[in-house]
């Protein structure tokens, strides 16, 4: 056993395909991302808006408002996304949209409401984005003030709600949030990422399963006619075969936590569990496919191209069909095991509880089991057959 | 008798058991029978050769034996115990050396000989050591840490057969070991066969190459369509067809009469003029070289060189089968 698996992880290691395709191909997919996300990011972030208020005597009494603006603002904020300057009557304010010193301004009726005025430059280099910003950050404010007031009002009915309160002012608002880390879609394409290095990978089992047959030529007859028994050169086979795949997994882990910076969610004992049920996983299915004859790697990765369609790497479209395949044929979606892949790191991230995440491991390692049991049964029938 | 007697004619017995045996073997490829019982013995220490052309069944007479195929019909048992395929105990004794090359390409000349060594013996300061003889034995020194695809189809076959031998077996099954192989290689490969031989291994050797299998055996089993047409040494096969020298003698061209006296000879079958040579076919015979001179010298032909050919093996297959051995349609 020992002989087989040192000789399996030996010529596995020095295989240039597998080392290109299950090793390099994942980090460079990676970088690859990792542009196109940045590049994504400061599109978001280079925003860069200017916005006028027109002081009036309601603004100025808006202490809420001028907070929620001091916040988004580029000089005092931390998030700042707006440039302020200030006018005194809103006809300066119309003047100076007109001259596209701005690009939208904000007034405070008399009655307190709010409007913001956009004008023609907002639709400009920028595109409405930074506008629709701004309007929801004034959305949100307005929210809140009500929000507070109908509480109040219930709270003391017929009393009046002190101003600092309407004002949103020394009132907390806690934004609740339904899963443990923020939503963020570029963690997507990376998971599914992770699950197709763990398919590519299942080449590396393929390869050493199918040395070892007598059928597929003569270095698997000359070792099966050896003194050591078989099953214990196809166990050393997979255990070294379970090896290489778990590092090519981990290096691209690894990549994408210390260079690309992904956010795992969780400590580093999930996540080596899931690379662990992923690989072992991946590699029953090679070696179930290295007692189909005849088979290539060529095949491995294109089963591995088409079932990663389902899990959502190729991008919008394909998250779509994910998305409506899961909520109209669950089984189907759930029967592959790179979704199952995924959504391990998924659950690592998004929940607070195991279970969603030891369900998936438990998903994997069943499919493991079918996989090994049809390879043994076939694997069975031709150790002692036609050459 | 009692049992501890009855164990050691037992023990006795395997000790005279022929290292190999096979018994009315019949092995069917759908409508071809590729072995057609076939049954032959090997003794211990024995060089024992299969020789016959493409397609004869040698590989698969092998394979049968070493249990990579099912057969249809048949016996075989190695050192005496039948061979299954999970004999492991029989099949630590045996090194094989395949047709094909069969190494791994990502290892080194070193570490592929270890690898299939380490399928056979565990302890690794005992496998360095037998690797280093197996290296040494093909003299692959100057090429250990070479990759297969960097050495010739001469060191290559040499690999193929340390990959074989390296866990020092008592049997020893070789393929056409020489196929496609350059002079000076198979010239290292035939003497490293007869010093293991010499060491006391049995030898199966396959071969078309008939000087090959005549140099190094000692049996030979001729096979034709899975078929054994004949066996015994080479000199009992010359024997038993009756098939005598080639002689050829430089003369100036002959008269007709000249060789129809030859002809006349009871030990010659055949008798022309080609090339400024007269050649003549014997049957089996004690002098028929002083025969044809002494017709010469009666007919007063002057002739210069003189040669006389042995039959050759491939004289007794063509005798028994009407075709060539190296006929390789
Ligand atoms: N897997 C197979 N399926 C069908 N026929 C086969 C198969 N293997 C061998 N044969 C046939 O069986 C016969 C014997 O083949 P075998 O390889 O034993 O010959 P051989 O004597 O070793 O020839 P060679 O000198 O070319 O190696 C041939 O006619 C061959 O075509
Ligand atoms: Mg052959």
């Amino acid at each position: 056993m020992l002989a087989s698996f040192k000789t399996t992880v030996l010529s596995l290691l020095r295989n240039k395909s597998m080392l290109l395709w299950a090793l390099l191909f994942p980090i460079v997919l990676t970088c690859i991302f990792m542009g196109m996300f940045s590049g994504i990011e400061s599109a978001y972030s280079a925003v860069g808006s200017d916005l006028g208020i027109v002081r009036s005597a309601s603004y100025g009494s808006n202490e809420g408002l001028q907070q929620t603006l001091r916040s988004i603002s580029l000089s005092t904020g931390k998030n700042g996304i707006v440039k302020l300057s200030y006018f005194d009557s809103e006809a300066a304010a119309r003047k100076a949209i007109a001259d596209e010193k701005i690009d939208s301004y904000l007034t405070v009726s008399n009655a307190g409401s709010i409007s913001l005025h956009v004008g023609q430059r907002s639709l400009g280099a920028n595109g409405s984005l930074p506008t629709t910003i701004l309007a929801s950050a004034l959305n949100s404010h307005l929210h809140a003030t009500n929000a507070v007031a109908v509480i109040m009002a219930r709270v003391t009915p017929g009393g009046s709600v002190p101003a600092s309160l309407a004002s949103g002012d020394g009132v907390s608002i806690k934004r609740l949030v339904l899963t443990k880390n923020a939503p963020d879609p570029d963690v997507r394409y990376y998971f599914s990422l992770l699950a197709m290095t763990a398919g590519i990978g299942s080449a590396a089992a393929m390869l050493s399963i199918q040395r070892l047959q007598p059928t597929e030529g003569a270095v698997g007859a000359r070792q099966s006619v050896s003194s050591t028994p078989r099953w214990l050169m196809l166990v050393g086979a997979l255990l070294g075969s379970w090896l290489c795949q778990f590092a090519c997994m981990l290096a691209a882990l690894l990549f994408m936590a210390l260079v690309a910076r992904v956010n795992f969610g969780t400590g580093a004992a999930p996540l080596l569990l899931a690379i662990a049920a992923s690989s072992l996983t991946g590699c029953a299915a090679g070696a179930l496919l290295g007692t189909i004859p005849h088979m290539e790697d060529g095949m491995v990765s294109g089963i591995t191209c088409l079932l990663s369609l389902f899990t959502g790497l190729y991008g919008p479209a394909s998250q779509l069909i994910t998305d409506s395949l899961e909520a109209t044929a669950p089984t189907l979606i759930h029967a592959n095991p790179l979704w199952q892949m995924t959504n391990c790191f998924y659950s690592l991230l998004y929940y607070d509880l195991y279970g969603p995440f030891l369900s998936s491991i438990a998903a994997l390692l069943a499919m493991t089991g079918i996989f090994l049991a049809i390879a043994a049964f076939r694997m069975r029938r031709i150790s002692h057959g036609q050459l | 008798m009692n049992e501890a007697t009855g164990e050691k004619d037992k023990t006795r017995m395997r000790d005279h058991a022929p290292v190999v045996h096979v018994e009315n073997l019949v092995k069917r490829y759908g409508e071809l029978v590729a072995v057609d019982h076939l049954s032959f013995d090997i003794a211990s220490g024995e060089a024992f050769g299969l020789l016959g052309p493409n397609g004869s069944g040698k590989t698969t007479t092998i394979n049968c034996i070493l249990q990579l195929l099912s057969y249809e019909h048949g016996d075989i048992s190695l050192f005496g115990r039948p061979m299954r395929p999970t004999s492991y105990d029989l099949k630590r004794q045996i090194g094989i050396v395949p047709q094909e090359v069969a190494v791994f390409d990502e290892l080194t000349v070193r570490e592929n000989i270890d690898s299939f060594c380490a399928l056979y013996v565990s302890d690794r300061a005992k496998r360095r050591e037998l690797v280093d003889r197996a290296i040494e034995f093909v003299g692959l020194q100057k090429f250990e840490k070479f990759r297969p695809k960097k050495l010739s189809g001469g060191l290559m076959r040499r690999l193929n057969i340390a990959c074989g031998i390296a866990h020092e077996p008592s049997l020893i099954i070789l393929d056409e070991p020489t196929v496609a192989v350059d002079p000076q290689s198979r010239e290292a490969i035939l003497g490293g066969i007869e010093r293991l031989n010499g060491e006391g291994a049995t030898i199966i050797y396959t071969s078309h190459y008939m000087e090959e299998v005549e140099r190094l055996c000692k049996r030979i089993l001729i096979m034709d369509h899975g078929r054994a047409v004949a066996s015994g040494t080479p000199d009992e096969l010359k024997a038993m067809v009756g098939t005598g020298e080639k002689v050829s003698v430089e003369t100036a061209e002959p008269s007709e009469q000249v060789l129809e006296d030859l002809r006349r000879l009871s030990c010659v079958r055949q008798a022309t003029y080609e090339g400024g040579r007269i050649r003549v076919q014997c049957l089996n015979g004690e002098h028929n070289l002083a025969d044809i001179l002494g017709v010469l010298a009666k007919d007063n032909v002057p002739y210069g060189r003189v040669l006389s050919e042995p039959p050759t093996l491939n004289d007794v297959f063509l005798e028994i089968t009407g075709r060539a051995l190296r006929d390789e349609a």
